[in-house]
């Protein structure tokens, strides 16, 4: 059963993107809603009619990235073990896979991009690492399976006092969707009418979708708990909460990632990302108050 | 013949350095010669832990052989085997610096796991900074020889904590005291310099260059792994310290923030496995049995993965990609170190950063989950967990471009893509290959036996079925990709540098002036960088003239010497207390 964590990841990663093309047409945009899916399409069309290739090192990259995210959306799903101790490292080797297949030459289209971007998903690291440890504190549980268990008898934990510890446990949310999103690998570079490798593009993009998902999915277990997926202990009440919270939770986390494109450029990345970690401090301090 | 086996895996490796030297002269008999000996000595090693592991001890003069011990060594030399390999790299004379060093560490190291006296483990303990110093210096310059200060206060502190020992048992003979006293904790900082794991000191230092002192790191960390045993396992008998795991935890982190703000492929790989060094000092802080079993999980594979990252992303002391003849076409050889190199890099970063399917996730899955059951009633617990993870994963995602650049000569790319897939193995069944192991080992130690309603975090985190089930979709679909495009094109030559070069951002008019709040924060920004570089400037005449003047290499001279002299002082003591 586990082996559906990839699936499930991929399909929320799609909805992530999809958030983040609608934020970017709201604020006057041209491209239409459905852009990331129609991308792939037509990339997949490409790799088949021109035999545009991926590299070996990108489909090293994208096994490597789609078992990480697959082994922690199968633990956000309950089919897996929820320790941190498993989570983390598998949503560290989802990115660690997709940054692997952004590595690009130097001089090809994009290759500082993929530089930067690594760079960003440094910065992000210690904010969403604070943030996810707000969330376990809030439970005072070191495992997803006794959050589930609480948040099944107590009722989700966005709508359960005190307040504060609930204000805390949003803003820890957050926190980790942005701080997702700024990990995130890139895309490659060159849409429409311009040349990309379409190998290359597919194996990108499926990357990026699968670590945008399954850190959809490990946050919604924090905030709305869920019901494992096990046959004999599904609890259909719980599980729409925890699918409900993972879908928002993926717009949540596109959206952020569009928003942070208007950033203008004289903004320090280093900057932001200080002011992300704060936030994630804040959220645990008043985790811990409450 | 089981009695020469002893003396065999401890003196063989020196010899093999012997072998290796005398024969400079003639390149082909030099290879096979040094290469049959080392093999025959590491053969002897394996023979001693199968008897080890069958419950013989063989033992001779002062050493006698445990299993855990033996362990340490096999680990030990395996690395030291996949770092030989790129020797040859360094030139004549640094090949020949390196053979020679890498055998007398090895000899070290056998008599640091195997010695049952406190005298003998004094008499060995410099040899394996002095060979790293004289390997570093037969490169091109002191540059090659940076972290022999650090290694040199090792030694003296692990001196000092051997002393207290020996003062406070009133013997030389290796005894558990049942708890982590001044003497064990001193032993423990030496031993984590010389693991690595203490950031820029030491072997993190020494790692980082590029020069022919950087292949003798694998054996400076089976030390400090040896060393550790001794002080936080088989002396304080796994009593632990919420200090040490600290301390640890902190390492770990500032070991990832190293490895992210390093612009170089040695400094990353020094970052990487500085982090997961603090994986096993962490399991020694949190003691206990199952501290114990996580510290006996992760030092095999941590020693192993370091050896086989070394072997497969090193840059080495000069650029071993030739140019790039158009878009991937740089010939056979460099199309196949490619498709070498670059698994078997990311075999062993996963490893290292203990990712799920490598060989340090079980140890490491199991140390940050007992920590995360302590912080049920300590919550300082949590952070340690947190910090420690954070650094593993900082560390990992600073690794991917040296892994996507990784392009190592092809003997030693295939040894450490073998390794990889071994510690992949080792990752995904831990228990099928492990558990008679460390059963025997902690029943040697006499380490409480574990209860199920003693609430222990259950292990292993995922088991192998779990990461197939993962990892089938996952290639599945990467080989979709290859069959819709009908096959795969080549990779790129080389890949873009560690950092990018900044994006040029045109400063706006009106952040100059003082009157919006954004425009008096960047200029507080500015002033405080200005401030920054002449503190660094100044720092950098300064650090300058004392590599000018040799400073650090003479304060490492006279603190060896002291360490030295220790030895000499604690072999007096054995005299006096019955040692000959």
């Amino acid at each position: 059963m586990s082996a559906l964590g990839v699936p499930a990841a991929l399909l929320l990663g799609l909805v992530a993107e999809v958030a983040g093309t609608l934020v970017l047409r709201f604020t006057g945009g041209t491209r239409p809603w459905f852009r990331p899916a129609r991308d792939f399409w037509r990339d997949i069309s490409r790799l088949v009619r021109r035999r545009d290739r991926a590299s070996a090192l990108e489909l090293v990259g994208t096994a490597t990235a789609l078992t990480g995210a697959g082994l922690a959306a199968a633990a956000a799903m309950g089919f897996l073990r929820g320790s941190p101790a498993l989570v983390y490292p598998s949503l560290a080797l989802a990115v660690v896979g997709g940054h692997v297949t952004a590595c690009l030459a130097p001089g090809a289209r994009g290759w500082e991009r993929a530089g930067r971007a690594r760079t960003d998903a440094l910065l992000a690291e210690p904010a969403f690492v604070l943030a996810l440890g707000a969330g376990l504190l809030r439970w005072g549980a070191f495992d997803l399976e006794a959050i589930r268990g609480a948040q099944q008898v107590l009722g989700p934990g966005i709508a359960l006092g005190p307040p504060v510890v609930a204000a805390g446990l949003i803003i820890a949310a957050v926190v980790a969707l942005v701080a997702g999103g700024f990990r995130l690998p890139p895309l490659r570079e060159g849409g429409g009418t311009q040349r990309r490798q379409a190998g290359s593009a597919v194996a990108a993009a499926l990357c990026r979708w699968a670590a945008a998902g399954a850190t959809a999915m490990v946050v919604a277990v924090l905030v709305a708990g869920g019901s494992s997926l096990s046959p004999e202990a599904v609890d259909p009440v719980a599980l729409v909460w925890w699918a409900a919270a993972a879908v928002a939770a993926a717009f949540v986390l596109g959206a952020c990632r569009a928003a942070v494109s208007f950033l203008p450029l004289r903004v320090s990345r280093t900057g932001v990302a200080v002011g992300v970690i704060a936030l994630a401090a804040a959220a645990a301090t008043l985790v811990a108050l409450g | 013949m089981t009695d020469l086996l002893l003396p065999a895996a401890a003196l063989g490796p020196a010899a093999a350095g012997v072998v290796w030297v005398a024969l400079a002269a003639w390149r082909w008999p030099q290879r096979a010669a040094g290469a049959l000996v080392a093999l025959a000595a590491h053969a002897a090693a394996w023979a001693v832990l199968w008897l080890a592991y069958r419950g013989e001890s063989p033992a001779w003069r002062s050493l006698e052989a445990t299993l855990l011990g033996a362990s340490v060594l096999v680990a030990t030399e395996l690395a030291l085997l996949l770092v030989a390999l790129r020797a040859e790299g360094l030139g004549r004379r640094g090949a020949l610096g390196v053979g020679a060093a890498l055998g007398v560490s090895a000899t070290a190291v056998a008599f640091a796991s195997f010695s049952t006296s406190l005298v003998v483990q004094a008499l060995f303990l410099p040899a394996v900074t002095l060979a790293a110093a004289l390997a570093g210096l037969s490169g091109t310059g002191r540059r090659d020889v940076a972290g022999v200060l650090g290694l040199a206060a090792a030694d003296v502190a692990c001196l000092a904590g051997l002393a207290i020992w020996v003062s406070r048992l009133g013997s030389v003979v290796v005894a558990p005291t049942g708890s982590l006293d001044l003497g064990g904790a001193l032993v423990l900082a030496g031993a984590a310099i010389k693991a690595g794991a203490v950031p820029g000191q030491g072997t993190w230092r020494l790692a980082a260059t590029g020069g022919p002192g950087a292949p003798v790191t694998a054996a400076l960390r089976g030390q400090g792994i040896a060393l550790a045993v001794l002080a936080g396992v088989v002396v304080s008998g796994s009593d632990g310290s919420l200090v040490v795991a600290s301390i640890a935890a902190a390492a770990g982190l500032a070991g990832g923030i190293a490895a992210a703000v390093s612009a170089h492929r040695g400094g990353r790989l020094a970052g990487m496995a500085g982090a997961a060094a603090c994986v096993p000092f962490l399991a020694l802080g949190l003691g206990g049995a199952v501290g114990a079993r996580a510290f006996l999980l992760s030092f095999p594979p941590f020693l192993l993965a370091s050896g086989a990252a070394f072997a497969a992303g090193w840059p080495g002391p000069e650029t071993v990609d030739p140019p790039p003849r158009g878009e991937g076409g740089e010939g056979t050889a460099g199309r196949l170190r490619r498709w070498i190199g670059v698994p078997a890099a990311l075999g062993a970063v996963v490893s290292l950063a203990a990712l799920p399917g490598g060989g340090g996730h079980p140890g490491a899955a199991l140390a940050l989950d007992l920590a995360g059951v302590r912080a049920q009633t300590e919550v300082l617990y949590l952070g340690v967990a947190a910090a420690l993870m954070l650094g593993l994963g900082m560390a990992a995602v600073a690794a991917a471009p040296v892994v996507a650049a990784a392009r190592p000569p092809i003997p030693a790319g295939l040894a450490s893509l073998v390794t990889g897939a071994a510690l992949v193995y080792m990752g995904s069944q831990p228990v099928r290959l492990g558990i008679g192991w460390w059963l025997r080992i902690e029943r040697a130690l006499q380490v409480p036996g574990l209860l199920p309603s003693a609430g222990a975090p259950s292990f292993p985190a995922a088991r192998g079925i779990d990461l197939t089930l993962a990892l089938v979709p996952a290639a599945g679909v990467a080989l979709l990709i290859a069959v819709l495009g009908r096959g795969v094109r080549p990779g790129p030559a080389e890949v873009g540098p560690i950092r990018p070069p900044r994006a040029r951002v045109p400063v706006p008019a009106s952040a100059s002036g003082a009157e919006t709040i954004t425009g008096r924060v960047m200029a507080v920004s500015r002033r405080a960088r200005v401030i920054a570089r002449a503190v660094a400037g100044r720092s950098a005449q300064l650090r300058g003239r004392a590599h000018r003047m040799a400073l650090g290499l003479a304060v490492a001279a006279l603190l060896e010497g002291g360490a030295v002299a220790l030895s000499v002082f604690l072999v007096m003591e054995g005299v006096r207390l019955g040692f000959l």
